[in-house]
């Protein structure tokens, strides 16, 4: 019966009591009428290799909510190959937090680098964590090499591979072209793989490897292909169309490697004929030893040409047939 | 009187219950603002990710754009006035995305927009909390937190549109390819229920 004394108590002495009961509903009420929209925490963690050779780690805790006051929470650490290692300790903020750390460039150091990173995000409303020691992590290889695909204007000047290229094609050009070289005289998509090393003063060999993921051959309209491949497992061009030393030519870190996959019609096809080529190339850099120092690098080709009189034409029914570019294409005849 | 008794033992529990409500900073383990040294040689134990995580390193095309935009943002602002050093590991950070100087130099500047902007709201909602740990709906307070919450949405919207104002639109694309391959370091914890 307790409960039931407070009914004997003067109005003005349940005033402080019936004030803090309504703050402690109307906080309830808050609790309930929370947006209900889908909301979210985030983490992250990332690495890099700067140019001078550090390997930078990172870690962000985003645990900002719009009603609610929050801490967020991080650590992250840092681990070479021959386990130096560097933690930022657990370091906290409102709303997001982020960790730094790194670790110097040493050469006899080289490999796999890992950031991982813990995350909390802690609520003061309910005194209580969102999310505890939610991990996230990322890596990156030193050297590292990350690709970018030239299809239009020059094959680079200090691209080891560009005498080659002018010989085996009659040009330096780049993109879909009519080539006169000492290869198959044939329209070509020329494209030029370069590499960016991180650190750039890095001086070990690399190796820009190939494979053809698919690829497709079509007569005419015919949705069915004449040959097909898949997955040929090393593709990997002759070295007189690599560049494979970081610093041949002044690249100051630079690995190159030149594709122009071409299509031709045959001595017996008749006029008119037409071929149809869809491919898709995976390519990645590699140390002497095989291991693998980039991400992926997803390019295809496509070309269409018809036999005339005059020699091939290209075949133009398709607007965006008969280029190469970023990503993978679609293998059938029409492109759909 | 069964119902009025009923009342006070559930409103009694509630008080109970929000006792430990507001800014107990003493039930948090570490103190705000500051680095900790991680406790000896204690190393985190992995805990399973809480049900409805997005795993960038699984499923990168769950990361939406503009979640990932603002943790790289975050990862990598510096505040007007940096040090070389803070500088230096800005553009580091941002080696792989193969910018130019000029596309690295407007990227940092929108950047330190973003964080100047970002800890302006920060600061106002600290202040907030000073004086009501448990702003009510219906209140100024309230109303001034998720304002400031839409502020923030807006900078990080202005910080994004921003970009092909400051950057070369290759710029812009290789910046976009490398926020897709960092979204493989990301994570999305869904709102627990509580």
């Amino acid at each position: 019966m307790r409960f039931c004394q407070m009914q004997r108590f003067p109005v003005s002495r349940m005033l402080p009591c019936a004030a803090s009961l309504a703050t402690i509903l109307l906080g309830v009420v808050a609790l309930l009428v929370l947006p209900s929209a889908a909301y979210s925490y985030s983490m992250y963690s990332g690495t890099s290799v700067g140019g001078d050779g550090t390997v930078l780690g990172w870690g962000v805790t985003n645990a900002s909510f719009p009603n609610m006051w929050h801490t967020a929470y991080v650590r992250s650490t840092l681990q070479s190959p021959n386990g130096r290692r560097v933690d930022s300790g657990t370091l906290s903020n409102d709303n997001s937090v982020r960790a730094d750390i790194s670790l110097s460039y040493d050469g006899t150091d080289l490999g796999d680098y890992f950031v991982t990173s813990y995350s909390d995000g802690y609520c003061h409303r309910v005194n209580t964590y969102l999310f505890r020691y939610t991990f996230s992590g990322s890596e990156i290889t030193v050297p590292y090499v990350v690709f970018t695909l030239r299809t239009s204007g020059t094959v680079s000047a200090d691209n080891g591979g560009r005498a080659s290229y002018i010989g085996y094609l009659g040009y330096d050009a780049l993109g879909c072209f009519f080539s006169q070289g000492t290869d198959p005289k044939a329209w070509r998509t020329g494209v030029e793989i370069m590499g960016t090393v991180f650190p750039s003063f890095y001086t070990g060999m690399i190796t820009i490897k190939r494979t053809i993921i698919d690829a497709r051959w079509y007569n005419y309209n015919n949705a069915n292909p004449v040959d097909s491949w898949s997955n040929v497992p090393d593709n990997t061009p002759d070295p007189f169309l690599r560049d494979d030393d970081p610093q041949s030519g002044y690249s100051s870190g630079k690995v190159y490697d030149l594709d122009a996959p071409f299509m031709a019609s045959g001595s017996n096809n008749p006029m008119g004929f037409v071929w149809r080529r869809r491919v898709n190339f995976l390519q990645w850099a590699t140390l002497p030893d095989g291991t693998p120092v980039s991400g992926n690098l997803y390019w295809y080709s496509r070309l269409s040409i018809i036999k005339q009189s005059g020699g091939d034409q290209k075949e133009t029914t398709f607007s965006d047939d008969n280029l190469a570019g970023l990503g993978t294409t679609a293998l059938s005849w029409n492109l759909q | 009187m069964k119902v009025t008794r009923i009342l006070l033992i559930l409103l009694a529990v509630f008080f109970l219950a929000s006792l430990p409500l507001g800014r107990n900073t003493r039930s948090s383990p570490l103190q705000t603002g500051q680095p900790t040294a991680p406790a000896a040689a204690q190393v985190p134990t992995p805990q399973p990710d809480p049900p409805g995580t997005i795993d960038g390193r699984k499923n990168p095309e769950l990361i939406p754009d503009n979640v990932a935009y603002q943790l790289l943002f975050l990862a990598v602002a510096e505040p007007w006035g940096a040090t070389d050093n803070q500088k230096a590991r800005a553009r580091n950070k941002l080696a792989q995305a193969i910018l130019t100087d000029g596309d690295t130099d407007g990227l940092l500047w929108i950047l330190s927009d973003f964080k100047r902007d970002m800890d302006n709201i920060d600061d106002q909602a600290r202040a907030i909390y000073a004086r009501s740990p448990i702003p009510v709906p219906g209140t100024s307070d309230y109303q001034a937190l998720m304002g400031l919450q839409k502020s923030r949405d807006q900078f990080l919207a202005n910080a994004i549109a921003a970009l092909p104002a400051r950057l070369t639109p290759a710029g812009v694309n290789n910046l976009y390819v490398f926020l897709q391959k960092q979204k493989h370091g990301m994570k999305i914890v869904p709102e627990m229920p509580m």
